[in-house]
């Protein structure tokens, strides 16, 4: 009697449920893409609220968790390009790297250490692209049609963002 | 692309053509000193991990937690507007079918009674109070109203999101109007001779309205709702489960 295709849409106890499990995942996440606690704040409710409005499609092949963890994904770039249009370059160019007041280093290094002194060194198409590749393990076409672009930028991206990571975290090692 | 980038991408196992990965695979196998460099790009990229992300804050899940619940409500409410701006000319019109519906299939049965041998499923009647347990099918319900019925039962079903509403205008208005839909369908069947189903769109009333209490706790109401919930689905269950045993002789 119960195909996917028939499947009842979670309910609202499920929905919370996921929150127990998900929420440091989904965060961890929006934050790794957005850089900011706060716009990653911001990711997770509009992806919860998306998904809420979507329950309908969800197939039940994958978790619930997982299922919210990629629409968590999309709403972190949707989140960055709303919130600093400005630093969402074209990415065959050379990128600054991303700009931060005194005050956002300030608080990046005491709550988030190193992760968020590695990352500030990247800018947001730098940091996407390497998060949604290397953490997030998706495909690179995948990544280009999230991001609207083509994969030869998303490769460039993500050569330049492994370039300066694997050379900031070496020298984090070194300040040990 | 430079031999990093390709190592890279071979790494990764992702961006490089069949060809590309083919060719990149003989040189690595004849050149020690590229195999050498994969290696090298091995071991620097299987090691670059970032510290772990933070955590999510107990604030964070309770901000998150309390959106998700509004927006719940609001989808609810919206919905019960959308019905409440119709109810008029969409109850009556609902009202006219159900009862033209159960005149219509009463009148086809009377004529059909001799020609067709109706079969169902037998199981006993028991008295109880609990509304799934009063569908039996020892009723010959007409098809056409079992499954106008279902159909209903599932809108319910849907509509019992509106009950977590901490608005009691709001959950009684979702209530009435679930009672007087139930009520057509009542009267429909008694028309129709299924008293058993007519008691049990009945039997339904009494745990709607308990969600009504003004004393009721958030927990209570969530209680009320998966037991109606439950019993719709079981309702349903053998409902169309009922119809699905239905051998129909001619």
């Amino acid at each position: 009697m119960t195909s996917a295709s028939h499947r009842s849409p979670p309910t609202q106890q499920q929905f919370h449920q996921a929150i127990s499990s998900g929420a440091d995942v989904w965060f961890g996440a929006c934050f790794r893409i957005t850089g900011d606690a706060s716009l990653a704040q911001d990711a997770v409710q509009d992806a919860l609220l998306n998904a809420w409005r979507k329950r309908r499609q969800f197939q039940g092949t994958a978790r619930l968790e997982t299922w919210i963890h990629r629409i968590a994904i999309n709403s972190a770039i949707a989140v960055v390009r709303k919130h600093r249009p400005e630093r969402w370059q074209p990415l065959d160019e050379e990128p600054e790297a991303a700009t931060r007041s005194p005050l956002e280093a300030v608080i990046d290094e005491q709550m988030y250490g190193d992760l968020g002194q590695a990352l500030s060194q990247l800018s947001d198409m730098e940091r996407v692209c390497f998060v949604m590749k290397h953490l997030e393990e998706f495909r690179l076409k995948d990544i280009a049609v999230a991001l609207d672009t083509s994969v030869g930028p998303v490769k460039q991206a993500l050569f330049r963002a492994l370039g300066k990571l694997r050379n900031r975290m070496t020298s984090l090692k070194g300040e040990v | 692309m430079n031999d990093e980038q390709l190592l890279t991408l071979y790494w990764y196992g992702d961006g490089l053509s069949d060809s590309e990965r083919r060719d990149l695979a003989n040189r690595l196998e004849r050149e020690p000193d590229l195999a050498a460099r994969f290696a090298a790009v091995k071991e620097d990229l299987g090691a670059l991990d970032l510290p772990a992300a933070p955590l999510a804050t107990a604030a964070m899940v309770a901000r998150w937690r309390l959106a998700l619940d509004q927006e719940i409500n609001a989808s609810a409410t919206r919905s019960t507007n959308r019905w409440r701006r119709f109810m008029p000319a969409g109850l009556s019109a609902a009202a006219a079918v159900v009862l033209a519906l159960g005149v219509f299939i009463g009148m086809q049965l009377e004529d059909r009674d001799d020609s067709l041998d109706t079969v169902h499923a037998t199981v006993s009647p028991e008295e109880t109070d609990d509304p799934a347990q009063l569908v039996t099918g020892s009723e010959a319900v007409p098809d056409t109203l079992e499954r106008s019925l279902a159909l209903h039962l599932q809108n319910t079903k849907v509509q019992l999101a509106g009950l977590a509403s901490d608005n009691i205008d709001d959950r009684t208005r979702l209530v009435a109007q679930i009672i007087y839909q139930n009520r057509l369908f009542a009267v429909a069947a008694r028309a129709n001779g299924a008293e058993e189903l007519a008691r049990l769109l009945r039997a339904f009333e009494p745990v709607l309205l308990a969600t009504l209490a003004e004393d009721a706790s958030t927990n209570d109401l969530a209680v009320r709702r998966d037991q109606l919930d439950f019993e719709l689905g079981v309702t349903l269950t053998k409902i169309t489960g009922r119809a699905s045993n239905t051998i129909t002789a001619l």
